[in-house]
């Protein structure tokens, strides 16, 4: 509805006045964990012209870079996500070329169970899977984190993929075929490259799944240098003492990845969205 | 594939009689499939039949479970009066969060969906609270709702209190905080999603009701809301899923206190199984509530997927 209606002074200036509340509300709590990571640990504290820049220092960022393991829980996170993305988009792949081109049974009755066991929340196979890596020698380490991460980015990959492909001519590939292609030479050469910038999202939103996850972490991780970045930021709690500075400084590097990579797939962020992020 | 059945009559009988059953690919179809198939059922199938197993055992953390029939769920619900709070809290936050969402979601698509200049660059903006990590964005509300904090301050220095209210450490304020941050958070996802589908609304429908003399409101009520139906539910229904099972807000914020004013499910499930270290019991919880959440999603199945065809 691209309106070509005038609209009213008025009522213009409400809009405005609408969207500047919504921008404010939507950004201040970022502006906050921007200046507490810039202040002492006095500092947080002074009411005097709390809202107001002043006195910044850069010692919480020498600090958590100097004395805390945040470069290797910045590591973690992005081995965690780089191969939990890699390896969902490879099965989505797979399977979203198989149940979109392929011909044989099942192949409908699958595509609705992905989206099924893509919509099963996490708060209910924390425990099972806690006690399936149990059972695998798997608690405490990474590559047990790196499993339970594919329960829900293998299922949210292969339905965004496979969204994909359906959106691609049919015409092209049977072209391709009568050519003498294979259908796994058709996938390389035809459908993959159409499909670029859909495999680009769906890794793109994998790996912000897997950096922002936290319950599996925590259920399946004990030892501090095994930690991602978000559940790092919980060492920075001791019983009722926060040391906001330092988790502050902390929050605000755990954020600027994700909003790079959005920014590169904004055009896309609404139907990835439809599809779900697992969050909410 | 007539002409492919022409070419290979002189395959064994075997192959084209699978080839006939199961479909012209099935040998690769299925072989493309077995990565998914592991995945799916290594990690949520086995698990979901674990799951079922493990609440009717005493299961402990380090310790193999003895079976005990339906005592847990015995105990659970008749027992338990804290999983009857857990329960309600759970309502009260999920129906809480998911309205105002939807009002929130619903007035800025409606303000984004005017002529406004950069429209792209706000729409980037409004997103912010829902892209980044839920637990930077819940600790950063954790530090703003302070009893020392920054809202406290500018609450009293304008005088809209007195004193400085402990947002999250009373059970009214605790339940309200977690409305507004689940909100806060979800807000942007409805808005950017109800935009999309605003701007799907053929033009003329909005310039012919203007020409029968339609006031804003009426043009919003019999335009703007109908063509959204589907839209809408597949948005409040997600929604609903996401926001019945939250884990890391309730958690960073509250922990699910003061003492269980504010635990839902996921934390008390936590609390039980991590805790008390009761793995059995705890999934008692997840499992007695998880028809209600498979229901949910039938009947979100078949919307996403009737969007996703169109």
């Amino acid at each position: 509805m691209e309106s070509t209606r005038r609209y009213s002074l008025p009522s213009q200036v409400l809009t405005y006045v609408v969207l500047l509340a919504f921008v404010v509300i939507a950004l201040f709590p970022f502006y906050w964990i921007g200046l507490t990571s810039f202040r002492t640990p006095r500092g947080v504290y002074v009411r005097e012209q709390m809202l107001v820049p002043r006195n910044l220092t850069l010692e919480n960022y020498a600090y958590i870079f100097t004395e805390r393991p945040t470069l290797m829980w910045l590591r973690n996170s992005a081995m965690l996500g780089l191969s939990s993305s890699i390896l969902s988009v490879i099965i989505g792949i797979l399977a979203g070329y198989a149940l979109v081109r392929l011909r044989f049974r099942g192949n409908r009755s699958f595509a609705k169970l992905i989206l099924f066991t893509y919509l099963l929340p996490s708060s209910l196979l924390f425990i099972p899977l806690f006690i399936l890596m149990h059972s695998l020698g798997l608690v405490n380490s990474l590559w047990g984190v790196l499993l339970s991460y594919q329960s829900f980015n293998v299922p949210f990959c292969t339905w965004l993929i496979l969204g994909y492909f359906r959106s691609i001519p049919e015409e092209l590939e049977d072209a391709a075929l009568i050519d003498g292609c294979t259908k796994t030479g058709v996938l390389f050469r035809i459908v993959l490259p159409l499909a670029a910038p859909g495999i680009v999202t769906a890794f793109i939103f994998g790996f912000t799944n897997s950096w922002n996850e936290f319950l599996y972490v925590i259920t399946l991780i004990h030892s501090r240098e095994l930690m991602t970045l978000p559940t790092g930021l919980g060492s920075y709690i001791m019983g009722d003492v926060f040391l906001w500075g330092p988790l502050m400084a902390t929050a605000l590097i755990t954020t600027i990845p994700p909003i790079i990579l959005f920014m590169f797939v904004q055009r896309y962020v609404v139907s990835g969205m439809t599809l779900g992020s697992v969050k909410g | 594939m007539q002409t492919a059945y022409a070419t290979t009559a002189q395959r064994p009988s075997l192959a084209r009689a699978l080839r006939q059953w199961l479909g012209a690919d099935f040998a690769l179809g299925y072989l493309m499939l077995l990565p998914l198939v592991v995945v799916l059922f290594g990690l949520l199938a086995y698990p979901t039949i674990s799951a079922l197993s493990i609440t009717l055992q005493d299961k402990t953390i380090g310790l193999p479970g003895r079976f005990i029939g339906l005592q847990n769920y015995y105990q659970l619900l008749f027992k338990d009066p804290i999983f009857w709070r857990v329960v309600q809290n759970g309502f009260i936050f999920t129906i809480g969060s998911v309205s105002l969402k939807l009002v929130l979601g619903m007035t800025i698509a409606l303000v984004l969906n005017r002529r406004i200049v950069l429209r792209g660059f706000f729409r980037g903006l409004i997103l912010m609270p829902w892209v980044a990590p839920t637990v930077v964005t819940a600790l950063a509300w954790r530090w703003i709702l302070d009893l020392m904090g920054v809202l406290n301050y500018i609450l009293t220095n304008i005088g809209i209190l007195k004193l400085p209210v402990p947002w999250l450490a009373k059970y009214g304020p605790a339940m309200f905080s977690l409305i507004m941050v689940n909100a806060w958070r979800g807000f942007p996802f409805f808005g950017v999603t109800l935009l999309a589908g605003m701007q799907t609304i053929p033009l003329e429908l909005y310039e012919a009701a203007e020409v029968d003399g339609a006031s804003a409101w009426q043009r919003f009520w019999h335009i703007t809301l109908p063509s959204l139906r589907t839209v809408l539910l597949v948005v409040t229904i997600l929604s609903t899923i996401w926001t019945f099972n939250d884990f890391s807000i309730v958690w960073l914020l509250t922990r699910g206190g003061p003492v269980n004013a504010t635990d839902v499910f996921a934390t008390y499930t936590y609390k039980l199984g991590f805790e008390t270290s009761r793995l059995g019991y705890g999934e008692t919880v997840s499992v007695i509530l998880a028809p209600v959440l498979i229901g949910i999603i039938l009947i979100l199945s078949p919307l996403m997927l009737r969007r996703e065809s169109e």
